[in-house]
């Protein structure tokens, strides 16, 4: 298919590529980034642009590689009146997403003490296939915090007063309905509030070097704001619950596609009319299992923040672990967007991509507000995550959307195939990194060498103008489910 | 041989492809049951200590096969059981096809298991099943 340049580190493929493309696709990478771009991407989006409704174009991000019904990294916003919804743009593991935490801990306070708090860490935050949470839940209480997300943490007391605000859209979303969720959701959901998981998710404790800030000013707002300051990072999503929703609704979908008479190319693109009773009620339990996805971010906090507690032995006000932020980036969401001169209410989704919203936006919080939306990025848990911050541009270019981390580049089998758990422990430990991993298979596939280079992803980003980079934060210890 | 199943390393980047073969859709079923059940522990490992009657109705076989698998992960989910023998029959009749199953295998134990990845979900990306020369093919992709 045609690929056009249409501007600095942004590649289009026009509506003539493909039958039925109703809105060119748009690829934001870097001259070398693009070269590496697999054609699966390339299908996948174009793909997207041929679903109803939809406006302007459809987007994959410079970290994107090749999915499931949208690709990873892929962005589109659909009219809510004639538009689609699709769990395909959203992902199994609703909210999946990124909190980063700030201490008042240094780099010399932590050294000494990294493998009992990385023990005391693995004990606290249940991880890897099997793993059950602390916390038990009845149904009644669940529905609970499947409405209220982090504001019925915080009436459980798992947080801080400061919390909810520096949440994505507060880790509440109104309009959550347990009565679209399905028994066997809600029954999967009960055990597993508080834990990680597996594959790509992951805890770590990072650093922030002095050389390693790139924009001081913005970084002390967030509160990186002295000399390697330790962070803590977690990268988890909606759990079990999140991915029946999934599971239940590709199936409703399926059938609705018949019933409006829509067809794609690929089932895992299954739509429904946003208004129509399907799609509506897909919103709604998707926003259940966000909910429950910030909610389960939040316990892992707690109980993260009592771990730095019994091990630094400092009260909540001395550690000073206060959220930076918490970003989701498997979800759609209804947001207001000048769409060519026009104010105008769109559902976007977001595929492995992150709201990146830029100065001045009222969903920020006032304490952001003037700098623009923290965007925390994950990389790959040898090579370090970055905090980027939202800009005006991305409001124009990508409906407020940038990156949500490195982007794989091979698959699971040939990471394991190049390098086997035990040594890769071995040598993450030799570089500085306390390591406590659920499985070992499961921590070669995730090893660093299975990831596009970080640094130059971010830069692709930075370069078209949709975030700036702000700091990197490098492992010192990593959990892995 | 009734059935076997291999993963197939080039069609995904971030989660795991397999195929399951068969002679017969039920030992076609059974491969894939062992593949998906193969990404999150070793197999060996597993016990024989709970016995389970497993009963799924789908339109086709295409539905059949995911509603089977996405019950297996349910069910991991549910009540951290995971099984590795499977004794699976499939009848067909007017209104679809019917899975009857006795299962068998054990809560898990992670600390005498050899962990893998936890599968989230069965996609429909890619989902196929076939016959080739009489014997049943199945492509599945899960969601790591």
């Amino acid at each position: 298919m045609k690929l056009e340049k249409i501007g600095h580190g942004i590649w289009e493929i026009p509506v003539s590529e493909k039958q039925g493309m109703r809105v060119p696709a748009r690829i934001l990478s870097s001259d070398s980034l693009i070269q590496s771009l697999d054609q699966g991407v390339i299908n996948q989006i174009t793909n997207v642009a041929t679903l109803p409704g939809i406006v302007r174009h459809a987007l994959c991000m410079p970290d994107g590689h090749w999915g499931y019904g949208f690709p990873i990294g892929g962005v589109a916003a659909f009219d809510p009146d004639d538009g689609i919804i699709s769990p395909g743009g959203i992902g199994f593991d609703i909210n999946c997403g990124i909190r980063l935490l700030r201490t008042n801990i240094t780099l010399d306070e932590a050294a000494p003490k990294m493998k009992e708090l990385m023990d005391e860490l693995f004990k606290a935050v249940p991880c890897g296939v099997g793993s059950k949470g602390l916390i038990r839940l009845d149904e009644k209480e669940l529905k609970k915090a499947l409405v209220d997300g982090v504001d019925w943490c915080m009436n459980q007391g798992y947080g801080s007063p400061g919390d909810p605000e520096r949440i994505e859209e507060g880790g509440h979303i109104k309009g959550a309905n347990p009565d679209n969720v399905s028994p066997k959701a809600l029954k999967r959901g009960l055990q597993q509030l508080g834990t990680l998981g597996s594959g790509n998710h992951f805890l770590e404790i990072q650093v922030v070097k002095p050389n390693n800030v790139y924009d001081a000013e913005s970084a002390a707002v967030f509160g990186l704001d002295r000399p390697n300051q330790i962070t803590v990072m977690l990268h988890c999503g909606s759990r079990g619950f999140g991915h029946q929703i999934g599971t239940d609704y590709l199936q409703i979908f399926g059938k609705a596609m018949r019933k409006y008479g829509i067809s794609t190319d690929d089932r895992e693109l299954a739509c429904a009319p946003f208004t129509s009773p399907e799609g509506q009620e897909y919103f709604s339990a998707m926003k259940c299992a966000a909910n429950s996805a910030f909610a389960n971010r939040q316990v892992i906090t707690h109980r993260i923040r009592q771990a730095f507690a019994t091990v630094f032995g400092k009260s909540d006000n001395e550690l000073g672990m206060n959220v930076v932020y918490d970003v989701a980036h498997n979800i759609a969401k209804l947001e207001n967007h000048n769409v060519d001169g026009r104010d105008r209410k769109i559902l976007v989704h977001r595929k492995g991509a992150t709201r990146a919203f830029g100065p001045g936006q009222k969903e920020l919080p006032e304490i952001y507000r003037h700098v623009g939306q923290p965007v925390i990025v994950g990389g790959s848990m040898e090579t370090g995550s970055f905090l980027l911050v939202g800009t005006d541009r991305a409001m124009h270019e990508t409906f407020g959307s940038t990156l949500h981390g490195a982007g794989r580049t091979l698959s699971r089998s040939k990471a394991k195939k190049m390098v086997r758990g035990s040594e890769l422990l071995k040598k993450m430990q030799g570089n500085g990194i306390v390591v406590r991993a659920a499985s070992m298979a499961g921590l070669a596939e995730e090893a660093g060498l299975a990831y596009k280079n970080i640094v130059e992803v971010v830069e692709a980003v930075k370069d078209v103008g949709i975030s700036r980079p702000v700091a990197q934060m490098l492992p010192i210890g990593c959990i892995k489910g | 041989m009734g059935y076997s199943y291999k993963y197939l390393p080039d069609i995904v980047i971030a989660d795991v492809a397999f195929v399951a073969y068969g002679d017969t859709p039920a030992e076609m079923f059974r491969a894939a049951a062992l593949a998906t059940t193969a990404v999150m522990v070793k197999l060996e490992d597993i016990h024989l200590v709970v016995r389970r009657e497993m009963t799924i109705r789908a339109a086709n076989l295409e539905d059949l096969l995911y509603q089977w698998l996405s019950e297996l992960v349910y069910v991991k989910d549910l009540e951290n059981l995971i099984f590795s023998e499977f004794d699976i029959s499939i009848t067909r009749d007017k209104n679809g096809q019917q899975l009857t199953a006795t299962v068998g295998g054990e809560e898990i134990d992670p600390h005498r298991y050899e962990l893998g990845q936890d599968v989230k979900a069965v996609t429909y990306h890619l989902f196929e099943i076939k016959e080739v020369n009489g014997r049943y093919e199945a492509r599945v992709v899960l969601d790591i």
